[in-house]
């Protein structure tokens, strides 16, 4: 008995790699965004998991419980309230996992501006690190920020 | 489970889907594009029940791919953060009957929905 709790608690026990998702001593961000985008996509990515979990369970009220009940969900959403505040963050994980999700298509899928090969000199610098690439981060970025605002400008102010 | 090639072409390929079915999906949600004045306008029960009888399969579908590239997209994370032959097991597992379960109620959410009666409106 105590052996096997013993293997459970063993086996239960994460890999010591796994603090790299989350220790910011580790995740070497710092002139880096394409270890930013990447992070920001799983946290994102998370995010919008359960936000499509949630939301299937919301949009389910009018079959479930009927009009009246999906009304007082509407309500939650007329002015600043918690609800329409984690509503909005939660678009701003789905928009950056999109706009981001694009990115990773053209570069990984179809490898737009992944560049020739070449020869490695010094000073070592990964091509996603410079030229189109590093552009296109910012690109993606800038993009995330600018419709993450207007979509806040929908939700809030009309 | 399928090859972990095939599972990551079609995160590409739901992904790509998704990217054009969440647009329009927001876009039905701008004021404006619709002679609107307002978010909360477009989401008031009879706009969103003449959405869900003219774009039913078009919802379902965002439903769904949704589902696969999110479901997905949180089993690789948890395979990546721990490995062993149990956990696999346990994580496609689960993968796989989060996603029947929640296909299952967004189904349930097109198909099943009535439409808004007046007295209701009016109560509500």
């Amino acid at each position: 008995m105590g052996k096997s709790v013993r293997d459970l608690v063993k086996y239960l026990d994460l890999r010591p790699g796994w603090r790299a998702f989350i220790d910011p001593f580790i995740l070497k961000l710092w002139n880096n965004p394409e270890r930013v985008a990447f992070h920001m996509h799983r946290i994102t990515g998370v995010i919008t998991a359960f936000f499509i979990f949630i939301h299937i369970i919301t949009t389910n009220v009018p079959a479930r419980a009927g009009w009246e009940a999906y009304l007082e969900e509407v309500r939650n959403l007329e002015a600043i309230t918690p609800t329409s505040v984690l509503f909005y963050l939660a678009m701003g994980a789905v928009l950056f996992h999109g706009i981001n999700g694009v990115r990773l298509i053209l570069v990984e899928a179809l490898a737009w501006g992944i560049g020739r090969p070449e020869k490695p000199k010094p000073p070592y610098i990964a091509p996603s690190l410079r030229g189109r690439q590093r552009a296109l981060i910012h690109v993606t970025f800038a993009l995330w920020i600018i419709l993450w605002l207007a979509l806040g400008y929908v939700m809030f102010l009309t | 489970m399928a090859r972990s090639s095939y599972l990551q072409l079609m995160q590409y390929v739901t992904g790509a889907l998704l990217v054009l079915l969440v647009s329009w999906h927001l876009a039905t949600r701008i004021p404006w594009l619709r002679g609107m004045e307002s978010f909360v306008e477009t989401i008031l029960p009879e706009v969103v029940y003449r959405e869900i009888e003219s774009f039913g399969l078009l919802l379902l579908l965002l439903a769904y791919t949704s589902l696969l590239h999110g479901v997905n997209g949180l089993r690789i994370i948890l395979l990546e953060i721990h490995h062993g032959e149990i956990w696999d097991r346990l994580v496609n597992l689960s993968a796989v009957i989060v996603f029947i379960v929640f296909a299952a109620i967004a189904t349930h959410s097109v198909l099943g929905v009535e439409p808004p009666t007046i007295e209701g409106l009016i109560s509500g």
